[in-house]
């Protein structure tokens, strides 16, 4: 007893020492709260405390969630320059069915200071301070614009949500172990990801002119490689930007200390594997869907065989199918349009198929297989119009095929192993190029959803990495 | 108001910490949900001045609540919709940067001060399936299309 009490306390003397040492090294961040009395972080109605939160107010408890966050991110990024946010609850856009939960973003964007790795790039006003080592706007905050310009971010989020008129049903969770109930929206992983947009992670770029706000080009986007084109974002024509903004599955990062840790953050992908006729043999990517078993690395193989489900669009499978007999113990093919994608794959299902393809009805992308039904057993995925049509082209003579997490790829990377960036067409639809792509499988903190397997508080996936691409000094480096 | 996260109390207090627990033969933990020093001082709310763009347009649907199910936004719905985006982008911009590089106070260095258009927006909806949904998007005008047209976009994805 008396031998392992002596080994353990210099143990923890030291492990003390370091943490006393990396807390001193911690940087600043400073919130600049702009609620108004009794409102947002100064709400003073009475809460319980919850998931290690022990605030005893609403107000409290974000305010202990925000600290959090910023005790999160001071410790991994090193700048001897405060960085000061601009945060409060304004009453954001919301209705009973949707709501802006929060935005958040750079306030200023700075290039031509010292100490920059590309005197010709822009980098955030958090970034350009950390890197030029002094406060390239000080003072206090100027609020000529309605957004303090003195500030380094600003992060907002609406404090409606859980309201009868605002995404009703739904609310915040304010605990610090990422445990909400379902249908809660957990206010710490949120935080930590818009922290990341006002730390650097955003592309500022400005669609409407395939431009850089009238900047240089950002840092981030010296890191975005389109496949197709050949070349980095930042060095492309506003046209060329206009295309490569919608490259979908084109358009990855090439940052070494993100693509030297994508192999352990992410998992093999889901494929779907020709095994005959040869002429089409091979490997073709797929999108999974949102219900049904998920893959496996052994997967499972069959005869392909189209669907009849004996209407005038037989191939949709939105009836009972006819040809039963055939699909039975096969891979259904299916084609987009009129029904669920659950009424198609449990059409499938019922007729005794072992899993399920769906084929895209437009000529972009991949069939995005929403929805929900627990009583369906048997996988699916969905490919590309294209995909579809080879294989039609070929049931005359019989297709084989396998669908299975094909390990020699990873899900959410190209073939050379580097992250998708999340570039979906129509640009419209809600794209962005400041997040990695949906298919990451495991989901990184970084995806346009947040997931409710997120635990940034035991991991930072790929985050951390890409913040040292950009030039963030981080925990662990010189 | 402004609240300062002093990480400047942190070491001295973790030393201590430190060399107690040790001395108990505890692992000394990650003190995670301890409320962080603070400090507040008075910073007024920006006030709105002036009007940004931002009217509704395209695809708006709307959830019915006892059913769930997608029904098209009462003309009052639209109205309150187009207001209460009105509403947020005044607040939150109620002088749109103009964008324009300016020098910095170093005399070398220039900068851009970033508007609504830059902004993540985190956005949630409830799907016709009842689960939330929460997406990202850049800029304001992206983040009130995917609301306007969320429900019927993932409508279509259904299918």
């Amino acid at each position: 007893m008396r031998k392992s009490f002596s080994l353990f306390f210099p143990v923890v003397l030291v492990a003390s020492i370091l943490l006393t040492a990396d807390l001193a090294n911690a940087t600043r961040i400073i919130f600049n709260y702009v609620d108004p009395p009794g409102v947002g972080f100064n709400d003073a109605t009475a809460a319980t405390p919850v998931g290690g939160n022990r605030g005893r107010t609403i107000g409290e408890q974000r305010k202990n969630v925000f600290q959090f966050a910023a005790r999160m991110w001071g410790r991994q990024i090193k700048s001897n320059v405060d960085i000061t946010v601009t945060t409060g609850w304004p009453t954001l856009f919301c209705n009973a069915g949707s709501a802006v939960l929060g935005s958040s973003g750079a306030i200023s964007i700075w290039w031509g200071f010292p100490n920059a790795a590309r005197v010709d790039r822009n980098y955030n006003a958090a970034l350009a301070n950390a890197l030029a080592r002094y406060d390239l706007s000080p003072g206090p905050p100027d609020t000529t614009y309605g957004v303090p310009g003195n500030d380094e971010y600003l992060v907002y989020l609406n404090p409606n949500i859980g309201q009868p008129t605002c995404l009703a049903g739904s609310g915040w969770y304010y605990g610090l172990d990422h445990n909400e109930p379902a249908g809660k929206i957990d206010l710490l992983a949120t935080c930590m990801h818009e922290f990341a947009h006002g730390l650097g992670w955003q592309a500022q770029f400005r669609t409407s002119l395939n431009d850089f706000y009238g900047a240089p080009p950002s840092i981030y986007s010296v890191y975005m490689w389109d496949n197709t084109l050949g070349m980095t974002f930042d060095n492309m024509t506003p046209a060329q930007r206009g295309v490569s903004k919608v490259n979908t599955d084109k358009l990855v990062w090439i940052g070494s200390n993100v693509t030297s840790q994508v192999p352990a953050n992410l998992g093999p992908r889901p494929m779907l594997t020709v095994n005959s006729p040869a002429g089409i043999a091979g490997a073709y990517d797929v999108q999974t869907a949102s219900f049904g078993p998920a893959l496996t690395i052994a997967g499972l193989t069959g005869n392909v065989v189209l669907v009849n489900d004996g209407t005038g669009t037989p191939t949709y499978a939105c009836s009972p199918l006819v040809n039963g007999p055939q699909v039975a113990g096969n891979i259904a093919l299916i084609d987009r349009g009129t029904c669920t994608f659950t009424t198609k794959v449990k059409n499938a299902q019922n007729a005794g198929a072992i899993g399920a393809i769906v084929v895209n009805n437009v000529a972009s992308g991949f069939p995005g297989m929403g929805g929900t039904d627990p009583t369906i057993t048997i996988p699916s995925v969905g490919v590309t119009l294209a995909t579809g049509n080879l294989i039609k082209a070929n049931l005359a003579t019989g297709v084989n095929a396998t669908m299975a997490l094909n390990p020699a790829f990873l899900a959410g990377a190209d073939n050379s192993g580097r992250v998708l960036l999340y570039a979906p067409n129509p640009y419209a639809s809600g794209s962005s190029l400041s997040h990695y792509d949906t298919k990451c499988t495991p989901n990184l903190l970084m995806e346009p959803s947040i997931n409710a397997d997120l635990h940034p508080r035991t991991t930072w996936d790929l985050t951390i990495v890409l913040m040292r691409d950009i030039g963030w000094k981080t925990r662990g480096t010189k | 108001m402004e609240t300062v996260f002093r990480t400047s109390r942190w070491p001295i207090l973790c030393l201590v910490i430190g060399i107690a627990l040790g001395l108990c033969g505890v692992v000394l933990a990650d003190d995670n949900e301890k409320g962080a020093p603070q400090e507040q001082t008075g910073q007024p709310a920006a006030v709105p001045s002036e009007s940004q763009p931002g009217s509704l347009n395209g695809a708006v649907a709307a959830i019915d609540d006892e059913t769930g199910e997608l029904r098209a936004p009462t003309a009052e719905e639209m109205k309150q919709l187009d207001e209460q985006w009105e509403k947020f982008l005044r607040s939150a911009f109620p002088n749109r940067p103009s964008q324009k590089p300016f020098i910095g106070r170093d005399g070398r260095s220039m900068g851009v001060l970033c508007g609504p258009e830059s902004l993540e927006f985190s956005v949630a909806t409830i799907g016709p399936d009842g689960k939330l949904r929460i997406d990202h998007v850049t800029g304001a005008e992206q983040a009130k299309e995917i609301m306007t047209n969320t429900v019927t976009s993932k409508q279509d994805d259904e299918r």
